[in-house]
């Protein structure tokens, strides 16, 4: 898969900037704060609805103006597909091949991106959320069913804690939590299920990256942690679990078990990555995560995504980076990369070189 | 604010419309200069509207909109008061009552579980439920699929299963006549989970 055309209006610092990407290598190059991060979002926000940076859409739009547009044509397989995004506030339009879409789900998947910026080492240093993210992230390009699913969850969980809160008759509120508990465990269930197949997965495509930019005497595992050691015992158990908490619960007066509370742990040479790896190893477990992200879309989709690079060159030690030149030279794939100053390395004659500066961009000859 | 520009009863006015559903600012104003220009219909509909309010009561025995009190349903004498059927809104009843294939009574609950909005089993229609029950050997639970209905679903069930009463609850899935690839992923999951054997 690939973008090739990029239409923005009034997105960030853009006022409109067309840009025709190639397949292979692109190259976005300028000083900070010139607009070349806002341009990684513009793809991925065609891709998902959503960005990355902010919550509010608002803040998307160029200063003084009401509403944004966004337009890429991407091609994958053989064709060509059109997505589009219109967004003023409160009225949102996405469209796939002129076709609005009714519900996210509906959109996100048609084309994958992997995303990869210095915050994600986030994934390895900060709490359980942002591990579940990256793992929900992945799930639901692959299998859409997965956004409905944990929107009605979060539905769920958000109705029983502020039943928690509010039910002040006690046999009012136990019988009531027990109808929210059927549901939450029915779709609890399902959560637990595709999170434990995709750590699998993870697990399985990360080792021969792993291998190949680490040194024999290390290794590395992901470990699902909910309610069991294995995903039948899992499965098992969180029933059990959900009925063993109401007590504690209700003296708390909030949901204490759940997917929601779940983590991706990340082990490093046997011990926590978060606590016990080096910045430049949790780096390049990130760059191990990424790319594995990658294989497996390609492993379901028959192509791969398109690779965001947004500033990590730099963040990486000489041979991981000559690593993951490597790898974005290699094979059919489109890299989109950001970097402040020019690399070398990654030119060839036809690389396009985009330069970007003060919200314009301009393809250098 | 343009309500500031006009005089206070039309700004009132314009604000009245504006809480209704699905009218906002613009068609509240609309509205609103609308009834100024044509008062025989403003008048007319003022006593509609109090008509309405003094006419339509809920039925004290099933809980939806009526006159008379007991309702047509409750009071008819060809209906099957063996079969009750549970729905959410008083429009409900009017979407079964179309379909001239159910012949039972009704029960409206006037909402669903929600405790976001300080929704909870007291601010249903529920007491009234468990006196109905004497005769009746199924009960229907209609109300519609969404988490929250899912959730009084479940909680009705849980009394009256003890009481020995059938409960029963609508299918879900493909709507008849739609086409398998337009459906969303929820819906189509259901509807394996509630296919039954030919």
């Amino acid at each position: 898969m690939y973008i090739k055309d990029l239409h923005l209006k009034n997105f960030r610092n853009y006022k409109v900037q067309h840009i025709q990407f190639q397949q292979g290598i692109n190259l976005l190059i300028g000083s900070n704060g010139q607009g070349k991060t806002n341009i990684i979002e513009a793809i991925n926000y065609l891709l998902t609805g959503k960005s990355y940076r902010i919550k509010q859409e608002d803040e998307l739009i160029l200063w003084e103006e009401n509403s944004f547009y966004l337009n890429g044509i991407f091609n994958v397989v053989d064709r060509d597909i059109n997505l589009e995004s219109y967004y003023e506030p409160r009225k949102k339009v996405m469209k796939i091949n002129q076709l609005s879409c009714k519900k996210l789900s509906d959109y996100v998947g048609t084309i994958n991106a992997v995303f990869f910026s210095p915050d994600d080492l986030n994934i390895i240093k900060k709490g359980p959320q942002e591990r579940r993210r990256f793992l929900d992230h992945l799930i639901s390009q692959l299998r859409p069913a997965h956004i409905p699913l944990l929107n009605s969850y979060l539905r769920i969980i958000k109705q029983k804690n502020i039943l928690l809160k509010s039910e002040k008759n006690y046999n009012l509120l136990k019988s009531q939590i027990q109808v929210w508990n059927e549901q939450l465990i029915e779709l609890g269930l399902k959560i637990i299920k595709n999170r434990w197949d995709f750590t699998d997965r993870l697990n399985e495509y990360c080792s021969p990256i792993f291998n190949q930019i680490f040194s024999p005497e290390y290794n590395m595992d992901l470990i699902y942690l909910t309610t069991g050691k294995s995903l039948e015992e899992a499965l098992e158990n969180f029933p059990d679990y959900i009925f063993k908490k109401m007590a504690q619960e209700i003296e708390r007066k909030a949901v204490l078990v759940g997917p929601h509370r779940d983590d991706v742990q990340i082990i490093f040479n046997n011990k926590e990555a978060k606590l016990f790896a080096s910045q430049g190893q949790q780096r390049a477990l990130v760059l191990c995560l990424k790319l594995a992200e990658m294989e497996i879309i390609l492993n379901e989709k028959g192509e791969y995504p398109i690779l965001l690079l947004d500033d990590v060159l730099s963040e990486l030690d000489s041979y991981r980076r000559q690593y993951l030149m490597n790898y974005i030279r290699s094979s059919q794939k489109q890299t989109i990369i950001t970097m402040t100053d020019l690399e070398e390395e990654l030119i060839t004659c036809d690389t396009p070189i985009f330069e970007v500066n003060k919200g314009r961009i301009r393809r250098k000859d | 604010m343009d309500y500031l520009y006009y005089p206070q009863a039309l700004s009132d006015l314009i604000i009245s419309f504006s809480r209704l559903p699905g009218v906002g600012p613009k068609t509240a104003g609309r509205l609103a200069f609308y009834l100024l220009q044509h008062s025989d219909d403003a008048e007319q509909l003022a006593r509609t509207i109090t008509t309405a309010l003094r006419e339509i009561r809920q039925c004290t025995v099933c809980g939806n909109y009526t006159e008379a009190d007991p309702c047509k349903i409750c009071a008819g004498e060809r209906r099957d008061r063996t079969v009750l059927c549970i729905v959410e809104q008083p429009r409900d009843v009017v979407a079964l009552e179309k379909t001239r294939e159910f012949k039972g009574i009704y029960h409206v609950l006037h909402g669903v579980l929600s405790p976001m909005e300080g929704i909870g089993p007291e601010q249903l229609n529920l007491a009234n439920l468990l006196k109905r029950l004497d005769n009746v050997k199924e009960v229907i639970i209609a109300v519609n699929p969404s988490v929250e209905g899912e959730a009084t679903a479940l909680y009705i069930a849980r009394i009256l299963k003890p009481l020995g009463t059938k409960v029963t609850r609508i299918a879900h899935g493909l709507p008849v006549g739609g086409d398998l690839e337009y459906a969303d992923e929820v819906t189509i999951t259901r509807a394996l989970e509630g296919r039954r054997q030919l």
